[in-house]
C-alpha cells in the first residue's frame, strides 16, 4: 500500500468520526415529557394544545402554551420565534427542545394541520 | 376506462419490448463469441415504439380530463377546480402522486424514443430501461389517476392554494426531467456490465448525463427560489428530507459526472464510474420511496401522507438494488484494471478528488435524511437536528473550493517557474478573499476560509472562461457558479441581521439605515388575497409588500414576505401574525397587583381552590376586577383538572375582551392570565414584523444559474452530430 493512499485513507476515516460524533449528537429523539426531563441534549415532544392556553408573551417573539404529550401529560412550552401559521388549529405539534425548570424551552415547532396538505377524497 | 387500459397495454407491451431487447442482447453475446457475422435487429425498437404511444395515449387522456373539469375523477376532483386557470390546471397534472408518476413516464418515454431514434443504445442498455419503465407503469396501475368517484360531483377541490404559484408549473417538471433522464445512463452503465464493453457506452452517457443532472439541479434550485419566498418553509434550503432527496442523487450524479471525465483517460476509473453510475439512480428510487411511503410525514413539512405506495415502491427498490449490484459483483473481477490516477497534481486526481468529495457530502446529507429510518430499525424515531448538516457539510465545502482553486493552477500546464508565479498571484487573490469575509464581518476561522477559498476558486475559474480550450469553458462556468453560489449561502446566512418591529398606521421608523413606514393593508385580485403595504425611503425609494393568499372560505392558506432585492443585500420584511392578533397575552400577576393590558386595568383580587390535591378534580378560580373607561366588572375565570387533564375557560367582559387563567403558582399567590381583544386590532391598525438584511443573497441566485448554464451548455456540446 502507497503512502498517499495511507494518508487518504486516514484523512477519510478521521472526517468519519467526526461525522459520527455530530451525527449522534444532533439526533433528536421523540420522547414524552417524562423522560424529557432526565435529558440534557435536545428532544422532540408529540402533543396536542390544551384548547385556548395559547398566549403571547411579553414580546412578539414570545409564545406559550399547554402541550399535552402522548402520555397525557401537560407542561407550559416556552416558545421563541415567529408564530407558526395555524398554531390554533393543529391537529398536532412537535416541539423541539429542552425541559428547563418546570418548563420546555424550544425555538422550534413542527405544527401538523388538517387543512395543509389536501390528500386523498377520504379526507373529506 | 381508456386511461386504465392504456396503462395495462403499455405496460403489457413495454414487458415484451424488455425481452425482445433481451433476446437479441443474448443472440449479439453468443454471435460475438463465436465471431460471425453482425447480428440482426431483433423486434424490441417495434415494441418500444407501440408501447410508448399507447402511454401517450393514457397520458393524454388524463391531460383532458383535467382540462375538461371531468370531476368523476378522484385525481382530478382532488386537484383541479372549474374556475382554476389554465397553467394552475396543468400543474394539477403533477400535483399528486399519482399524476407525477405519469409525468415521469411521459419523460422517461420521450427519452427512450430519442435513445431509438439516435440508434446508439444497445440491446442490453434498452432491455434494462424498458423494465425501469414497466416499473413505473406497476406504480401508475397501483396508484391510477383513473380512479372513478361512487358519487357526482360538479366542482374539484382545487389545487392546495400554496402551491397556486407560477413556480409550481415550472419547478416539478424540470425536477423530473432530472429524475427520467437519470434512469438513461443507469441504463447504459448496467448494458456495459451486461455487454462487457466498458468503454463504449461512457461516451454516449455523458451528454444524457449532463443534461439529466443539469435539470435535477435546476430543478433544486428552483425550489429553493421558490421556498425563499414562502414563509413556512424554513428559507431556500432547509435540510428538509424532501429537499435533501433530491439533493442526494445530485451530489452523488455530480460525483459520477467527474469520474466519467476520469473514465475518458484512464478505462481503470470505469469501475468507480459504474458504482456512481448504480448509485446515482438508486439514490433518485430511495429519495421517492423515502417522500412518498409516507414514513417521513413527522419529520417534514413537505412530505406526501402515507397512501399505500410505500410497501410496492420499496419492493421496486429493492429489486433495482439487487439486480444492479449482482450485476455489478458479478462482472467485477473481468473490469479493467490499473491506476486512476499516477500522480497527485494529475488532472485526473483532481477529479477524482472532487468525485470523492461530493460522493461524501451526498453519503452525509444520505444518513442524516435517512435518520429516522435507521433509529427507527432501532426501536425510536428519531430525526437529525440541522445542525448536523451545516457542520459536517462545511469541511467538505472547504475541500471542493480547494480543489476548484488548485485545479485550474495545475491544469494549465508549463514549467516549474510559470507554476510557482500562478502559486503567488493564488496567495494575492487569497488575501483579497479573507479581506472580502473580513469585510462582512465574518469572524469564525472556518467561515474565513471556506469565504477565501470561494472566492480564490471563483477568480481561477475566470481565465478558463476567458481563455482557455473551448470544451473546458462550460466546465469553468459552472465552477464559478458553485464558488459564488457558496460565498453567497456563506455571506448571507453568516452576516445577516434581523430585527422585529412593532408598526402602528402611518408611523416610520429607521430600520436598516431606511424609512421605514406602515401604510395599512389592501386587497386585490377579487379578495384572494391580502396586502400589507411598507413604504420605505432611503437611498432607494421602494414597498415592501408582504401577502397573504386566502383560500375559498377567506382564511388565510399561504403567506409570502415582502422582499426588496438588491444587488448588495435584500431586505425580507415577513409579518409575525398575518391576520387580526388573535393571540391572548400573557399577563403575570401578583395578589393584589394590577396592570394595564390592552386598555383594560386589571386587578387579581383572590384565588380560591375547591377540590382535593389527590383526588385529581380541582377547581381553581381567580377573582379579578377589570376596568374600562371607569367602569368596573368583576369576574371570575376558571381553571379545570379533571383527571390530569387541563380544561382553561374564558370570561368574557366589555364584550370584545375575553380573560383565562392559564396558570396558578400556589407559593408565590402569582396567576398568569390570558387577555385576548376579540376586535383584534382593527381600533389600534398596528402589525408587527421582522426585517432580515441578507447580504450577497444574490450570489446564491447567480451561481445557481452560472451552475446550470454550465452543465447543461457541457452535455450539449458533447451530443454526437
Amino acid at each position: 500500500m502507497k503512502q498517499r493512499h495511507i494518508i487518504g485513507i486516514g484523512v477519510i476515516l478521521l472526517f468519519a468520526v467526526f461525522s459520527i460524533v455530530n451525527f449522534s449528537s444532533s439526533l433528536t429523539p421523540y420522547v414524552t415529557f417524562a423522560q424529557a426531563k432526565g435529558m440534557s441534549g435536545d428532544v422532540q415532544v408529540r402533543g396536542i394544545i390544551v384548547p385556548s392556553s395559547i398566549m403571547q408573551g411579553d414580546n412578539v417573539r414570545k409564545v406559550k402554551f399547554l402541550l399535552r404529550d402522548e402520555s397525557g401529560e401537560e407542561v407550559t412550552v416556552d416558545y421563541t420565534g415567529i408564530k407558526p401559521d395555524g398554531l390554533e388549529q393543529a391537529t398536532s405539534v412537535v416541539a423541539v427542545g429542552k425541559y428547563q425548570d418546570g418548563k420546555f424551552v424550544t425555538q422550534k415547532l413542527l405544527v401538523k394541520c388538517p387543512s395543509k396538505y389536501q390528500g386523498s377524497v377520504k379526507q373529506e | 376506462m381508456i386511461g386504465y387500459v392504456a396503462i395495462v397495454l403499455a405496460l403489457v407491451v413495454t414487458a415484451m419490448a424488455s425481452f425482445a431487447y433481451f433476446n437479441t442482447h443474448l443472440a449479439q453475446a453468443t454471435k460475438l463469441s463465436t465471431r460471425k457475422s453482425p447480428p440482426q435487429q431483433g423486434n424490441g425498437d417495434l415494441y418500444y415504439l407501440i408501447a410508448a404511444l399507447i402511454a401517450t395515449v393514457g397520458a393524454a387522456y388524463l391531460l383532458y380530463l383535467i382540462l375538461s373539469d371531468n370531476f368523476a375523477y378522484a385525481y382530478v376532483f382532488s386537484y383541479s377546480s372549474r374556475q382554476m386557470p389554465l397553467a394552475y390546471k396543468l400543474s394539477a397534472f403533477w400535483a399528486g402522486q399519482e399524476g407525477s408518476f405519469m409525468l415521469w413516464l411521459v419523460f422517461h418515454v420521450v427519452f427512450g424514443l430519442i435513445m431509438i431514434r439516435k440508434n446508439t443504445a444497445p440491446p442490453g442498455t434498452m432491455s434494462i430501461y424498458c423494465g425501469l419503465q414497466a416499473i413505473l407503469l406497476i406504480l401508475l396501475l397501483v396508484k391510477s389517476p383513473f380512479m372513478m368517484l361512487a358519487d357526482l360531483k360538479l366542482d374539484g377541490v382545487g389545487l392546495n392554494p400554496l402551491l397556486q404559484d407560477p413556480w409550481m408549473v415550472i419547478h416539478p417538471p424540470i425536477l423530473f426531467l432530472g429524475y427520467a433522464g437519470l434512469a438513461v445512463p443507469f441504463a447504459y452503465g448496467l448494458g456495459g456490465l451486461l455487454s462487457g464493453k466498458h468503454e463504449s457506452w461512457v461516451e454516449r452517457a455523458l451528454p444524457w448525463t449532463l443534461i439529466a443532472w443539469s435539470a435535477l439541479g435546476a430543478g433544486i434550485f428552483i425550489g429553493g427560489f421558490w421556498a425563499y419566498k414562502v414563509l413556512g418553509w424554513g428559507g431556500y434550503w432547509a435540510w428538509d428530507p424532501v429537499e435533501n432527496s433530491s439533493l442526494v442523487p445530485w451530489l452523488v450524479g455530480g460525483a459520477f459526472v467527474h469520474l466519467l471525465l476520469v473514465t475518458r483517460i484512464r478505462l481503470a476509473a470505469v469501475k468507480g464510474s459504474y458504482v456512481a453510475v448504480i448509485f446515482t439512480f438508486i439514490l433518485v428510487l430511495y429519495g421517492t420511496f423515502l417522500t412518498r411511503s409516507g414514513i417521513l410525514s413527522d419529520f417534514s413539512t413537505h412530505s406526501f401522507a402515507d397512501e399505500g405506495v410505500g410497501t410496492i415502491l420499496a419492493v421496486f427498490l429493492m429489486l433495482t438494488i439487487g439486480v444492479a449490484l449482482l450485476l455489478l459483483i458479478m462482472r467485477w473481477p473481468s473490469l479493467p484494471q490499473g491506476e486512476t490516477y499516477t500522480r497527485v497534481n494529475s488532472k485526473e486526481f483532481i477529479l477524482a478528488a472532487a468525485a470523492l468529495t461530493l460522493s461524501l457530502l451526498g453519503f452525509l446529507v444520505l444518513v442524516g435524511m435517512s435518520a429516522p429510518l435507521l433509529t427507527m430499525m432501532l426501536g425510536n424515531p428519531q430525526s437529525v437536528s440541522t445542525v448536523f448538516y451545516n457542520t459536517t457539510s462545511l469541511p467538505l465545502a472547504v475541500m471542493l473550493m480547494l480543489l476548484l482553486t488548485v485545479g485550474p493552477v495545475l491544469s494549465r500546464g508549463g514549467n516549474e517557474a510559470s507554476l510557482v508565479k500562478r502559486y503567488w498571484w493564488l496567495i494575492i487573490v487569497a488575501c483579497v478573499g479573507v479581506f472580502v469575509g473580513i469585510g462582512y464581518g465574518l469572524r469564525q476561522p472556518m467561515l474565513l476560509i471556506t469565504i477565501t477559498l470561494a472566492f480564490t476558486a471563483v477568480v481561477m475559474s475566470i481565465p478558463g472562461i476567458v481563455g482557455g480550450k473551448t470544451l473546458n469553458r462550460p466546465g469553468a462556468v459552472a465552477h464559478m457558479g458553485l464558488g459564488l453560489m457558496v460565498m453567497g449561502i456563506v455571506i448571507s446566512s453568516a452576516a445577516s441581521q434581523s430585527i422585529t418591529a412593532n408598526f402602528v398606521l402611518g408611523e416610520s421608523q429607521e430600520v436598516f439605515g431606511s424609512q421605514i413606514t406602515y401604510k395599512g393593508k389592501y386587497t386585490l385580485d377579487a379578495d384572494k388575497g391580502l396586502y400589507q403595504n411598507f413604504q420605505v425611503d432611503g437611498l432607494e425609494k421602494y414597498s415592501l409588500q408582504p401577502y397573504t393568499k386566502l383560500n375559498k372560505e377567506g382564511n388565510p392558506a399561504a403567506r409570502e414576505p415582502g422582499i426588496h432585492r438588491g444587488m448588495a443585500a435584500d431586505i425580507y420584511l415577513a409579518p409575525i401574525v398575518s391576520e387580526e392578533r388573535q393571540v391572548a397575552k400573557e399577563v403575570m400577576l401578583k395578589k393584589g397587583d394590577q396592570k394595564i393590558v390592552e386598555g383594560l386595568v386589571i386587578k387579581f383580587v383572590d384565588v380560591s381552590m375547591a377540590g382535593q390535591e389527590n383526588n385529581q378534580n380541582i377547581r381553581i378560580q381567580a377573582t379579578l376586577e377589570v376596568t374600562k373607561d371607569g367602569n368596573i366588572q368583576e369576574i371570575r375565570p376558571e381553571m379545570i383538572y379533571r383527571n390530569g387533564q387541563t380544561k382553561v375557560a374564558p370570561v368574557k367582559v366589555f364584550d370584545t375582551y375575553e380573560i383565562g387563567l392559564n396558570a396558578v403558582n400556589p407559593a408565590e399567590k402569582a396567576v398568569s392570565l390570558g387577555v385576548r381583544n376579540l376586535a383584534g386590532v382593527s381600533s389600534l391598525e398596528q402589525i408587527d414584523v421582522e426585517i432580515t438584511h441578507k447580504p450577497l443573497i444574490n450570489l446564491v441566485w447567480l451561481g445557481a444559474i452560472l451552475i446550470t448554464i454550465g452543465t447543461s451548455w457541457a452535455g450539449i456540446r458533447r451530443i454526437p452530430n
